[in-house]
């Protein structure tokens, strides 16, 4: 007679050392925190760089004594060396484009909730995802540094253009070992953004729960699938480049600086060389990268609104598609920042309805969240505020979008503080924006309360008028010709109109990086003081609200959850109430309905 | 490179790996000797329901960043090519010919070893004859650098010799990467992880180790050929 093993009860336990638990962890939810932690750490370190460029554009002849004691050789004699506003230029925007709007979206949240969402226990690779954050640390680490070395940090924008950025501190003092370690920097971090997309995808694809089939996926995991898809596509492109740049400047070869150049007076022993190729390269990582940046805050606001409306995402398969169209698309527009280099105009052409087709998809997003908010009991939270504050930004800065796609008008606009103002729209501030929405949404979850939401509506509304204040004076002042890292405008006549301006919006951003103290302030306290919160305070209907706030070590209590429903079962008629969690028993919609 | 990690943990705590019951959609038999499936009671059950240890969905991920470096370097090559009159292409050591014929023999090796191990064979012999061949390989690659080096060919010589150096020199970090993974199986069960098994990890490397004759076979090809 066979007897009938009873599978033990399985308790699984953290590690009990500290390091192992919170520092040199496993576990995802940690890493996530982590990724979260070091994107806070450089956003501030990239605001305060935006701020003393600020300064700089604000009072081009201005002294500052005390900023002299900090920067020794950037402000010697008080004044700011035009080295150093491009360092800064190159800082703000590398640290920015990487280590903010890389990291936090992709890295925190989507470490966090993505194994959540689907049912899993962890990632696919724990050690391989640890590996990830840790490799992108030092590489962080290693971006730093580069202020502190000889020659200062690196001038050559956060696209590094060769030759210049191939040639050592002949091109400038940054463009010695700073150069180098940008280099290494960015390298390390394609590293650990590979790794990093290599787990996301295994684990949608091998790692979810009974139940979870792809079409009950949130367009969270959709977002951070595709997001995953870019970078394990892309990255690899730009670590690519990053290698034959530091052989140019470190191995005599000559893959990108031509033949016959003369640069500060001295003529340059490489031969041949194509600096195109760079542009080539770095732009078939960069577009995506743009991608990266803003699809999990696509993902995420769509989830919030569709929570705060309570009301089924408007076209989920649509969505689905959408998203798959821009990820796909990306890879082909790469030439839209090149219409300047000389390039063809047939393949300017091509390049240009390529990029205005992703119009289409985005449009689709827009009118489906719009859909979404039709006739719907809106909730006016935080996170909700923050999500439409989203789409408003995705709005505005992707109808200028269409304005540079077109090759006639960028052969104006090209490197103006029109595009100045159109990127930072879309692919900085609605990404930001994605993120504060996510935090706002996720932090009861992380962290077990409530951040404050009278202070968190305050901090939205400040923020909200002042990044519209700094970025759509921009765009005139592109419309005037103002070309984008000047370091003082008032040197060119034509430039003078452009002086009140820039008064204007560094008034503006001093304003809205003064309103973000709001929210550094409530992140502090709510973590220790805030209200506590429950297993599902949003009445949302996602897995990760089916446990306690935190979750427990490896998610789930007991055996796996089974998932029976779709992501968005809200308001659906006829159920007991206006939202069915995935988990809910398969009777808890009325018969006919389909989830 | 960094993704060659993927070899070097491919196989996980019970917890990660222990089985995710869901539909089968890899269509790939099960996982090779039972590697992997290791699913701690509670955790979820056992992971033999037909579909491939997530070390091997992870392995053919983990291919595509890797394609996607050589493409652009290859595309570069293309495009260099095409740019100033300096492309200077020099012979190649005759070495690389008897290279590429070890590197493909130790791929049939290997597959013999995975076979091997999935029936639970002798596999270790096999494992430490592919290995062998794997560090002949790269031992072949730097005579082959050091020939060059001895013409007085460096990377610095002409477009050409330094594509030469980048392309080997990439590769046979990757390859160096598949050592390590066979090693794994060779030195088992003294190098190893919990709940993991050499069928697996030959299975995985395996996997990778084809990929890069492969890539090998398209490298030699261009250097040899579109000169």
């Amino acid at each position: 007679m066979a007897v009938q093993h009873q599978p033990a009860v399985h308790h699984p336990e953290p590690p009990s050392s500290f390091l192992r638990r919170w520092v040199f962890s496993t576990d995802h939810k940690v890493i996530g925190i982590q990724y979260w932690g070091l994107a806070i750490l450089a956003v501030i370190v990239g605001m305060t760089l935006s701020a003393l460029m600020r300064l700089q554009l604000a009072f081009p002849t201005g002294t500052w004594p005390t900023l002299a004691k900090i920067f020794k050789t950037g402000f010697a004699g008080g004044v700011m060396a035009p080295e150093f506003y491009i360092s800064l230029v190159t800082m703000h925007g590398t640290i920015m484009v990487f280590y903010v709007l890389t990291t936090a979206p992709m890295g925190g949240f989507g470490n966090y909730f993505l194994p959540i969402q689907l049912g899993a226990r962890d990632m696919a690779f724990p050690r391989i995802n640890m590996m990830s954050f840790w490799v992108t640390f030092v590489a962080f680490l290693v971006i730093l540094a580069a202020f502190f070395v000889e020659g200062g940090a690196p001038m050559g924008g956060w696209t590094a253009y060769p030759p210049l950025s191939a040639l050592g501190t002949i091109a400038g003092p940054g463009q010695g070992t700073g150069m180098n370690l940008w280099i290494i920097s960015i390298a390390l971090f394609c590293i650990g953004s590979l790794l990093g997309a290599l787990n996301f995808l295994a684990t949608t694809l091998g790692m979810r729960t009974q139940g979870m089939s792809l079409g009950r996926m949130p367009l969270t995991v959709w977002a951070w699938f595709t997001t995953a898809v870019l970078a394990l596509l892309s990255f690899p492109v730009l670590m690519g480049a990053g290698i034959l740049l530091l052989l140019d400047r470190n191995a005599g070869t000559s893959f990108f600086v031509p033949e016959g150049l003369v640069v500060s007076g001295k003529m340059i022993d490489h031969k041949g060389g194509s600096p195109l190729l760079w542009q080539h390269l770095f732009w078939f990582f960069g577009h995506p990268e743009v991608y990266i940046a803003i699809l999990p805050g696509m993902g995420a606001t769509s989830q919030i609104l569709s929570v705060f409306a309570r009301k089924p995402i408007f076209g989920y398969r649509a969505m689905v598609g959408a998203i798959f169209a821009i990820g796909l698309l990306g890879f082909f527009v790469w030439g839209h920042h090149m219409f300047m280099s000389g390039m063809n105009p047939a393949t300017a052409i091509a390049f240009s309805l390529l990029t205005l087709t992703i119009g289409v998809p985005s449009a689709m997003k827009t009118f489906n969240w719009i859909g979404t908010l039709w006739g719907a009991q809106i909730r006016f939270t935080t996170a909700m505020l923050f999500s439409l504050g989203f789409v408003s930004l995705f709005v505005s800065g992707g109808v200028t979008g269409i304005f540079l796609g077109q090759t006639s008008i960028d052969l104006f606009l090209h490197d103006t503080y029109f595009v100045v103002g159109h990127f930072h729209l879309i692919m900085g501030v609605a990404a930001i924006f994605g993120m504060f929405a996510g935090t706002y949404y996720w932090f009861p979850k992380m962290f077990g309360r409530h951040l404050n939401e009278k202070i968190g509506r305050i901090h939205f509304f400040l923020t909200l008028i002042g990044v519209y204040c700094i970025f759509m004076p921009m765009h005139a002042q592109g419309m005037l010709g103002h070309p984008r890292r000047y370091y003082d405008s008032t040197s060119y006549e034509f430039l003078k109109p452009a002086q009140e301006m820039h008064l204007f919006i560094t008034i503006a951003a001093l304003f809205t990086i003064t309103a973000q103290l709001l929210f550094f302030i409530n992140l502090l306290w709510s973590w220790k003081k805030g209200a506590r919160a429950g297993k599902n305070p949003w009445e949302a209907t996602t897995l990760e609200w089916i446990m306690e706030s935190p979750p427990p070590f490896e998610n789930f209590h007991g055996p796996d959850p089974v998932v029976h429903h779709g992501p968005y079962e809200y308001s659906v008629p006829g159920a007991k109430t206006d939202y069915i969690m995935q988990t809910d028993p398969p009777d808890a919609a009325p018969a006919g309905h389909r989830s | 490179m960094g993704t060659d990690s993927a070899i070097l943990d491919p196989v996980l705590p019970d917890r990660e790996i222990g089985g995710r019951p869901p539909g089968d959609r890899s269509g790939r038999g099960p996982g090779g000797g039972g590697g992997g499936n290791g699913g701690s009671p509670g955790s979820g059950g056992s992971a033999s329901g037909g579909r491939s240890p997530i070390a091997v969905t992870g392995m053919w991920i983990a291919l595509a960043p890797i394609l996607m470096l050589f493409l652009a370097f290859v595309s570069a090559y293309i495009v260099r090519q095409g740019v100033g009159t300096d492309w200077n292409a020099v012979a190649m050591p005759r070495v690389l010919w008897l290279n590429t014929a070890i590197l493909g023999i130790s791929s049939l090796v290997l597959e013999i070893a995975r076979r091997q191990a999935r029936a639970g064979g002798a596999h270790r012999i096999w494992a430490s004859a592919a290995f062998l061949l794997g560090i002949a390989f790269v031992v072949g690659q730097l005579l082959a650098w050091r020939e060059l080096r001895g013409a007085g060919v460096s990377i610095a010589s002409s477009p050409y010799s330094s594509f030469f150096y980048l392309l080997t020199g990439a590769h046979a970090v990757h390859v160096a990467g598949g050592i390590l993974g066979l090693l794994a199986a060779v030195l088992w069960p003294q190098v190893g992880w919990r709940n993991s098994s050499p069928a697996l990890v030959l299975r995985v490397t395996a996997i990778y180790w084809h990929f890069l004759g492969v890539l090998w076979l398209g490298l030699f090809f261009l250097l040899q050929f579109r000169r």
